[in-house]
């Protein structure tokens, strides 16, 4: 006699955006099969539409202020926090998408199946930011990867690529193992995937006595595991080898892509099982990042100042940034969250203005994005050199543009907590990674330049510099309504209300 | 000695000599043959424990499917250019992988000796053919689990696409231009005068 199966209450309302995304992405892909020639730019506008979609679904279902939804046995959560962390990610796919549609049209590697594996890949981010369940986080996680595997390697017949795809398959799958034991060892601990559970757990079991119980020890290893997962997508140092060859390798735009939607989203589910599920072990956690944090700062802006390829150089200076994103994620309990918000949009801005200005000057044919390139941008096309100009100052964040409120915030976050140690430390890095932002704002101003470079433009990519332009310099000079939006970003620290 | 417990020691000794096979045999297909034996070793320790579903699932999914694939894979690979092992590429990795194992094992150890004591024999039987039963387990997938469940029909769906993507672009774009083809030549010469294995120019 089998047991009747009560398929619990489902509030639709958590789901809809990532909901709205896997299904515009399925459909899109039986869409484009019926589209006749081999033009797929339809495909990429019709991408474009659903995210436009998912966005409007996204503020429809958002939470009123202070409160949170959850459903499917609590396993995800829908509060203001991850209502704007999916905004974000949307306006990264978006940026992607926009800068994508001309660009494989033109290195001859156009496939309408593109356009959908972005939006599956969003979905997975979106989902790692509303997930409070650690199955969920490491679905999301392999969702998003499995995604990226194939973009990565999408430039054929590219053998740096193909490279590409592959290394970031073998070091995706090592770390999928740490995350997945590391989560089998917490729930051997906890005896459950809750991340509000575990908090409890945790509270309880380690108020009982002096000693140290050994199911909070199996959390506290577990836990150790799934944060060195997490360090292998977010490239912290000394997990970041990766970085810089996969970016180089793979199609521009999708290590723009990668570079702040992967990042923004790990990061976010990092600081939810941080502040949610481990809060109790914020001793252990808070110096091991501290540390992580220094390295990674460090390292990926002096390894950035040695570079001189382009992509490398972001691709070292997405390590370095993903290290004063980390100091954000530290310092959580208190305006850790906001400044990480912040940080994220001021740095998907310039960044993905960044690599859009690289793909104007990116010919078929070429693997060398150097810095040369840019040498005398200033005289023949002064438009595209301010553009790049104003992102390179963002990221190095120097006012009036957002990416020094970024860095500003982060840093009076970790100083409001007392972490004077991490915020000397940020700035002297800064002060190291504004040499090699400087260095090209030189070279497009004061040289000659060494060849012709001829860039090409087209809507998407005009449209998307512009707008980056636009936002890191609205955001630098008033940046009020971000901060007040992203102050009303609340994590949900328990079980509806 | 019950039969139960004889049961349980044939089969982990054969577990154990079929991982340690595994590691210690030259050739690739034999490490893959010995891991076989070690699924189905495991297969029948999730019997001894009362779980028939675990079983069946471990034959079927690791015995069938996963070590089709590696075979598939050591065979497409072709078995004689991976062969050899003399020469140890990673240097101390063998006593590196001994002090793991050993960590590993006293991790093992005192976890086993940290348990709570199981109330009654009795009872964790009655309990664990509770929850072997394949009909709650079906049940707790479309409850509890069910947005788990949807998410990797999601996961398996963009496995699909993505393998599909990478096999037809190169049926779909023909052979290299020339352009392409002198850039992957000069990109192999690169590779080889720095000491990295050269590539098949395609």
């Amino acid at each position: 006699m089998p047991p009747e199966i009560v398929i619990p209450a489902i509030d639709v309302r958590v789901i809809a955006p990532m909901l709205t995304i896997f299904a515009w992405a399925t459909v899109l892909l039986m869409v484009d099969l019926f589209m006749p020639g081999k033009d797929r730019k339809l495909t990429g506008y019709l991408a474009l539409a659903g995210l436009a979609v998912t966005a409007l679904v996204t503020l429809a279902v958002q939470p009123a202020p202070g409160t949170s939804r959850t459903s499917f046995s609590n396993m995800v959560v829908l509060d203001s926090f991850g209502t704007t962390l999916t905004l974000i990610l949307l306006l990264i796919a978006a940026f992607s998408i926009a800068i994508s549609i001309n660009y494989l049209s033109y290195h001859n590697i156009e496939m309408g199946e593109y356009y959908p594996l972005i939006l599956f890949a969003t979905g997975g981010m979106i989902l790692l930011g509303q997930s409070t369940n650690l199955i969920l986080v490491f679905l999301g996680v392999e969702l998003l990867s499995i995604t990226l595997y194939v973009l990565t390697a999408f430039f054929y017949p590219r053998y740096t690529s193909e490279e590409a795809g592959l290394k970031y398959l073998l070091l995706g799958a090592f770390a999928a193992g740490f995350l997945i034991y590391g989560i089998a060892l917490i729930y051997g601990g906890a005896g459950t995937l809750d991340l509000f559970e575990i908090g409890a757990f945790l509270n309880t079991s380690l108020a009982v006595g002096s000693a140290f119980p050994p199911g909070a020890l199996l959390v506290l290893i577990g836990g150790a595991l799934v944060l060195i997962g997490f360090c292998f997508k977010i490239s912290l140092v000394p997990f970041h080898m990766w970085t810089p060859d996969v970016y180089e390798g793979s199609p521009t735009p999708v290590a723009a892509f990668m570079s702040v939607g992967t990042k923004g989203a790990a990061f976010a589910a990092l600081l939810r099982i941080l502040i949610v599920a481990l809060l109790p072990f914020k001793i252990y956690w808070l110096p091991v990042l501290g540390v992580l944090a220094t390295l990674t700062m460090l390292f990926g802006n002096i390894a950035a100042l040695m570079q001189p390829n382009m992509k490398r150089m972001l691709a070292y200076s997405s390590v370095g940034h993903a290290g004063y994103i980390t100091i954000g994620i530290m310092t959580a309990g208190t305006h850790g969250t906001e400044s990480f918000l912040f940080y994220l949009l001021a740095y998907a801005l310039a960044n993905m203005g960044a690599f859009a200005v690289l793909i104007t000057l990116e010919r078929r044919g070429e693997m060398a994005w150097s810095v040369d390139d840019f040498a005398g941008l200033w005289k023949r096309y002064p438009l595209l050199a301010i553009a790049m100009a104003t992102f390179m100052l963002s990221l190095a964040g120097v006012p009036p543009t957002a990416g020094f409120f970024g860095k500003f915030f982060v840093f009076a976050a970790a100083w409001e907590d007392g972490q004077i140690f991490l915020v000397f430390m940020g700035v002297l890095s800064s002060a190291i990674a504004a040499f090699f932002y400087l260095r090209v704002i030189m070279r497009m101003f004061m040289d000659e330049p060494v060849r012709e470079v001829i860039p090409i433009f087209n809507r998407g990519l005009t449209i998307t510099i512009g707008i980056a332009v636009v936002g890191t310099i609205v955001f630098g000079l008033l940046p009020t309504p971000l901060v007040s939006l992203v102050q009303n970003s609340v994590i949900a620290l328990g079980v509806g209300g | 000695m019950s039969f139960e417990l004889f049961m349980f020691l044939v089969t982990a000794a054969i577990a154990l000599a079929g991982g340690v096979g595994m590691i210690v045999a030259r050739n690739t297909v034999h490490s893959a043959l010995f891991l076989l034996l070690n699924f189905f070793a495991i297969a029948v320790l999730f019997l001894l424990l009362h779980s028939p579903f675990l079983f069946a699932i471990q034959l079927t999914i690791y015995a069938g499917a996963i070590m089709v694939l590696f075979l598939f894979v050591v065979m497409l690979l072709g078995v004689e250019s991976i062969e050899d092992r003399t020469k140890d590429r990673l240097a101390g990795q063998l006593w590196l992988s001994v002090v793991l194992t050993l960590i590993l094992m006293v991790q093992a150890i005192t976890i086993t000796l940290l348990a709570e004591p199981a109330e009654s024999q009795a009872q964790n039987t009655a309990l664990l053919d509770q929850l072997a039963d394949p009909a709650l387990i079906g049940a707790t997938l479309f409850t509890t689990y069910l947005l788990p469940f949807q998410i990797t029909g999601v996961i398996l769906l963009v496995g699909i696409v993505g393998v599909v993507v990478l096999h037809q672009r190169a049926h779909l774009y023909g052979p290299l231009s020339e352009t392409e083809r002198e850039f992957a030549e000069q990109y192999a010469a690169e590779r080889t005068a720095s000491g990295q294995p050269a590539e098949q120019a395609s």
